[in-house]
């Protein structure tokens, strides 16, 4: 049975948590003021009350599935899949892990503590943060090369797009930086399954040496991470709330439009834009 | 009171829908819009694109665009036919087509007018309530005359008379255009051939107004509302319709005007049904190579692509090829949003690449059920010298069912009156 020591190294967690609940506040006030720049609209019906199960069926494959872009460019859809779910399941994972540390703060017990607290639980982190790091990461590469790189004719680059890729790019580098110190303290049985984080296991080194690498490591990126909150309303990430209330708005009005929503795929995706 | 003083950019977004402001910020510039947009094809300028409106729009409504910035929104805005390519390919399902015309009204109300030849055409719709600038008498002209030069069974009854369970709506084009005149009677024939017991309003029919809309015009819903209340008052239950372009206003943008909504069909809609019930009976063989031609007011705006396409694989000796674009990405003839009105040279450019497309499938003629899509095409083909054929599905139609009157026998005859 291995055995799982929790590895210790200085956190900032005051500076964090502090930090954290203002950058909170300033997404959520920026976002507030999003919503209200929207409230100057007329007619705030939004019908989906009539098609509420039509317009979820067409949001699950809309959004979830991202069908649409299947149909247009499966190369595309690969990437933007591969952004999409890496960066929903590491924020996702970001705030378990968030929400179990400070349950631990507080000092209540309980089975979620429990687990992740345990090696199984440690494990199960380390193949989620793994899998879907790789995930944005191979996204945010290849989204990258295309942009930079091959330039196709209907990509128009901004500030704001280079900023947002190096800024994720960052994000997830850091991340395994940071995940590869760590592993260097724990048993090879159990560092194994960060599968992409142990690439960045440095040689042999000593608690003691590593623990201020450790916490300018973690410091980094944790930081970066608020920053991201704060950064989300004013950047293109802004869709991330907005395309799909707008797709959820938009099926529950046009949820019979087969060929907007359910078109043949095959006939299709075999007629070529004026371009081509 | 320390009121808040409103910004042109409030009082446009005021305008605009709550959905149409989240639109502004779901969209995230992938340029899927840019791929397929019929305008950008033929004039490679970002301006054009449809994430550049929504850029522009988000500016506008932020107060955050300058004045030279505005000169060219306001002419992106209008150097558009709204035919809804960028909503169908757009990963975010953005309603574009609905957001252009909402935009245009907002900016009209705001003091940014359209563009001089749309201004025109507006005041004419609302003088004379056709675009033509012609008299009301004259709308009901075409029956007498169809009737007079043989092209009818029998002569046709207007709805004041006769209440029929049917009424037949002409529309502004095909009652006072000589070029388009042919649709009308040869939609009222070919009803009359299906033993259909129908009426028309004669100098009684109104426009549609559906142009307003289109165009951006404050005035639509009064117009709009008038005109349907006019037609719950006569008591009308179905009307058929053979333009695209009405069918796009009845239908669709009444939608939230009607309060006893009538039936409101196409005409190929009703000629599909006719067809395959067997009441109207294709007699003649038509040897004809076709390519179909999808109006964007039909296909994209209302969900019609298989009902003309019915009617013509159902015409014997018609064999039907499609374009690479065809359905929900048929590229735009350019005749709708107004845009022939405000950049001419557009609309053609983008209707003599919807030839160039039509040729290279090898077919005989092009064959679109609008007859707007017909002159837009047919005004290509005349600046290309192309040898295809722009027909009205009708024509294709009455080759089978009553050839004598065929688009040319009515132009020839109506000319003689």
């Amino acid at each position: 049975m291995l055995d799982l020591h929790p590895i210790q190294y200085a956190k900032p967690w005051a500076i964090f948590w502090t930090f954290a609940v203002i950058a909170h506040g300033y997404m959520d006030y920026s976002l507030f003021r999003i919503w209200k720049r929207w409230s100057r609209g007329t007619d705030k019906n939004t019908g989906t009350h009539r098609n509420f199960r039509a317009a979820l069926k067409i949001w699950t494959v809309e959004v979830l599935f991202q069908r649409q872009l299947f149909i247009l460019s499966p190369a595309r859809w690969g990437v933007h899949m591969l952004i999409f779910w890496g960066f929903l399941s590491l924020a996702l994972l970001s705030l378990t892990t968030c929400i179990a540390a400070a349950l631990g703060m507080a000092d209540v017990s309980g089975a979620a503590r429990h687990f992740f607290s345990s090696v199984r639980g440690y494990i199960f982190v380390k193949l989620w943060g793994d899998t879907f790091g790789l995930f944005l990461l191979a996204g945010v590469a290849v989204a990258s090369v295309r942009r930079f790189l091959l330039r196709p004719s209907q990509q128009v680059t901004e500030q704001a797009d280079t900023i947002l890729l190096l800024f994720l790019l960052w994000l997830t580098l850091s991340g395994f930086v940071l995940e590869g110190l760590r592993l260097s303290l724990v048993p090879t049985e159990i560092a194994r399954y960060s599968f992409i984080g142990s690439l960045f296991i440095p040689p042999s080194y000593t608690i003691v040496q590593l623990q201020p690498w450790l916490t300018a490591c973690w410091s980094l990126h944790a930081f970066s991470g608020l920053a991201l909150l704060v950064y989300l309303p004013h950047s293109k990430l802004i869709h991330s709330i907005s395309a799909p209330l707008v797709i959820a708005l938009n099926a529950s009005a046009e949820f019979a439009r087969k060929d907007i929503y359910w078109p043949d795929i095959s006939k299709h995706r075999a007629t070529g834009s004026l371009k081509d | 009171m320390a009121g808040h003083l409103k910004t042109q950019g409030d009082r446009i977004a005021e305008r605009l829908t709550w959905r149409q402001l989240i639109e502004l910020d779901a969209c995230t510039s992938c340029g899927e819009c840019q791929r397929w947009c019929p305008v950008y094809a033929r004039d490679s300028r970002e301006l054009l694109t449809a994430r550049s409106k929504i850029k522009f729009l988000r500016k506008i409504v932020g107060d955050h665009l300058g004045d030279m910035e505005q000169d060219e929104f306001v002419r992106s805005l209008y150097e558009c036919s709204a035919c809804g390519q960028c909503h169908v390919v757009c990963p975010v399902r953005i309603n574009t087509p609905e957001l252009w015309e909402q935009s245009r009204a907002s900016l009209v109300k705001a003091g940014i007018p359209q563009p001089g030849g749309q201004i025109k055409q507006l005041a004419a719709i609302k003088e004379f309530n056709n675009s033509y600038s012609r008299s009301q008498q004259e709308r009901g002209l075409w029956a007498d005359k169809a009737w007079e030069s043989g092209f009818l069974l029998k002569p046709l009854r207007l709805w004041k008379e006769h209440p029929a369970p049917v009424l037949y709506f002409a529309g502004c084009t095909a009652s006072y255009d000589p070029s388009q005149q042919a649709v009308a009677v040869q939609s009222a024939r070919l009803l009359q051939e299906a033993g259909i017991d129908f009426s028309i309003l004669g100098s009684d029919e109104p426009c549609c107004a559906s142009k307003l809309k289109r165009m951006g015009d404050s005035d639509f819903l009064r117009e709009a509302w008038r005109r349907a209340e006019m037609i719950r008052e006569m008591g009308i239950k179905k009307i058929i319709v053979s333009c695209a372009g009405c069918y796009k206003g009845l239908h669709s943008d009444y939608a939230s005007i009607w309060s006893d909504a009538p039936e409101v069909l196409h005409l190929t809609q009703f000629l599909d049904l006719l067809i395959s019930e067997g009441r109207l009976q294709l007699r003649h063989e038509v040897p004809l190579t076709v390519t179909y031609h999808d109006p964007c007011h039909l296909g994209r705006h209302n969900n019609i692509y298989d009902e003309p396409r019915r009617v013509l694989r159902a015409i014997p000796g018609v064999k039907l090829v499609e374009m690479p674009r065809h359905r929900s990405f048929s590229s735009c003839c350019g005749m709708g949003g107004g845009l022939k009105l405000a950049y001419p040279e557009v609309q053609l450019k983008m209707s003599a690449g919807r030839i160039k497309e039509a040729e290279a499938t090898a077919s005989d003629a092009v064959v679109t059920p609008c007859q707007t899509c017909v002159m837009g095409l047919q005004h290509a083909v005349d600046e290309l010298s192309s040898l295809i054929k722009v027909y009205h599905s009708n024509e294709v139609l009455v080759r089978s069912v009553c050839p004598e009157a065929s688009g040319e026998a009515v132009i020839k005859a109506f000319s003689r009156h």
